[in-house]
């Protein structure tokens, strides 16, 4: 009776140790989609954004799909977008233009689609490598963990869209169209168009340094 | 994951309790007779007629604490998680070299997590607007060693400790739900102090309540080296 008292804690002290190992809180599952989402915005350190005093935009959105282009699209939702982010520029003092009116400024505007395929494999690598559970554990001192050979497939999604600002005033004078601003949008649902309004403002409040000396 | 873990856990203390008490018989009945007193300790050769020479609670030199902690962040990790946990537990067995000291192995687990509103951090020239969560795990795994100043007497024992050994650090900082994660195992120390209060003179099991410091020197972003007390409360079993 001794030895299973005592056995009894070897075995629990570390199945305690695994189980409490594994549970961390999971900060994903205490996540609204709004919350999942995060905006990056970059801007050129050197740029004077008070120099440009019109701009023009992009008619279409251009659609990346596994890092190649898949090709433009206008729908009612992305009509929506061009509109709302159209709608800052103005607020900011920027002129709306056409694009053969010699813009200060081009806006463009991606969603990227990027699907990944994950492969594993079993048996994993780790098995019978230091470290893991040896097989002794189990009580089978010198065995090797097996399971016929086979791989598991599964997919991941990755959604974000880009806002770029691009220097067209200056084009010129080096031969490259430098972009002075862009934004990143991730997360859940941000190519949902009824996030659009609340993901604009965002990316342009957090850019204060946006505005036309006029 | 955390009922499973709930359920597991009292799954664990209920048997580890079952098996020790199961184990563990009164060695003699009740006497309030002295001269009884006297002849049972005759037998175990303690002839010193005091009346607890015959209360040793167990007889492996086993005791295993089982332990639910409370714990406060303390300096940098504190600016990382500022809220108190409440899911912390540790857990020690150890070996009773005399009946004052005890050396062994502990091992805990705490979780602190803190979520921050969503705003805009700026790095440079970029901003980022993000829902940040911070969540640290710290496992420490420890030798440690126990003194009890007053060994096997009677009555509340109070006790400091001393565990140092390792502590495996698992660090996630989510910006919305894109992470970013940092996992080290270092060095750890934890000084510690409490009493044990026996629930009868012959009872395996005690109660008990300590306070336990943790240090481990990890640093990763806004931390620089992880400190944190712990109030526990939980049971001390001498196994048989």
């Amino acid at each position: 009776m001794k030895k299973l008292s005592f056995f009894a804690v070897l075995f629990a002290v570390p199945s305690a140790l695994f189980l409490l190992s594994s549970c961390g809180k999971n900060a994903l599952n205490n996540l609204s989609n709004e919350e999942s989402r995060i905006y990056i915005t970059n801007r050129d350190s050197t740029a004077n954004f008070k120099s440009y005093k019109t701009f023009s935009i992009v008619d279409s959105v251009a659609v990346i799909q596994n890092n190649q282009m898949a090709g433009m699209e206008l729908t009612s939702g992305d009509a929506q977008l061009l509109q709302l982010i159209t709608a800052q520029m103005a607020q900011r003092g920027y002129v709306l233009v056409n694009k053969d009116q010699n813009p200060d400024l081009g806006i463009n505007v991606t969603y990227i689609a990027n699907t990944y395929t994950n492969v594993v494999q079993y048996p994993y690598d780790w098995w019978n490598t230091p470290g893991y559970f040896d097989p002794g554990y189990w009580g089978y001192g010198g065995y090797g963990y097996y399971f016929p050979p086979t791989f598991g497939i599964y997919q991941t999604n990755e959604n974000y869209m880009t806002v770029d600002l691009i220097d067209l005033k200056n084009a010129s004078q080096d031969q490259k169209l430098n972009a002075v601003w862009n934004a990143t949008l991730k997360g859940e649902q941000v190519l949902n168009p009824g996030n659009y309004p609340s993901e604009v403002k965002a990316i342009f409040d957090q850019s204060p340094y946006l505005q036309s000396g006029k | 994951m955390r009922t499973i873990l709930s359920i597991s856990l009292t799954a664990l203390f209920v048997t580890v309790c079952v098996a020790a008490n199961a184990q563990w018989y009164s060695p003699y009945p009740n006497y309030n007779n002295g001269y009884q007193r006297l002849q049972q300790n005759m037998e175990r050769g303690q002839n010193n007629n005091n009346q607890y020479a015959y209360t040793r609670n167990g007889n492996s030199n086993f005791v295993l604490n089982l332990n639910y902690g409370i714990s406060q962040p303390l300096g940098t990790l504190k600016n990382y998680a500022d809220k108190m946990s409440f899911t912390g537990w540790n857990a020690s067995l150890l070996y009773q070299i005399n009946p004052k000291i005890a050396a062994g192995l502990g091992i805990g687990f705490y979780d602190y997590y803190q979520k921050i509103p969503r705003q805009v951090y700026h790095q440079g020239n970029t901003d980022i607007s993000a829902v940040q969560s911070h969540t640290l795990q710290l496992i420490p795994v420890q030798p440690t060693i126990m003194f009890t100043p007053k060994g096997d007497e009677p009555g509340i024992q109070p006790y400091v400790g001393l565990g140092i050994g390792a502590a495996d650090v698992n660090y996630q900082e989510y910006w919305g739900e894109f992470v970013d994660k940092q996992n080290k195992i270092g060095f750890s120390v934890s000084p510690m102090a409490g009493i044990h209060i026996p629930f009868t003179k012959t009872s395996p099991f005690k109660f008990n309540v300590g306070v336990k410091y943790t240090y481990a020197p990890f640093s990763y972003n806004e931390i620089h080296n992880i400190s944190m007390v712990e109030a526990n409360v939980g049971l001390s079993i001498h196994l048989r």
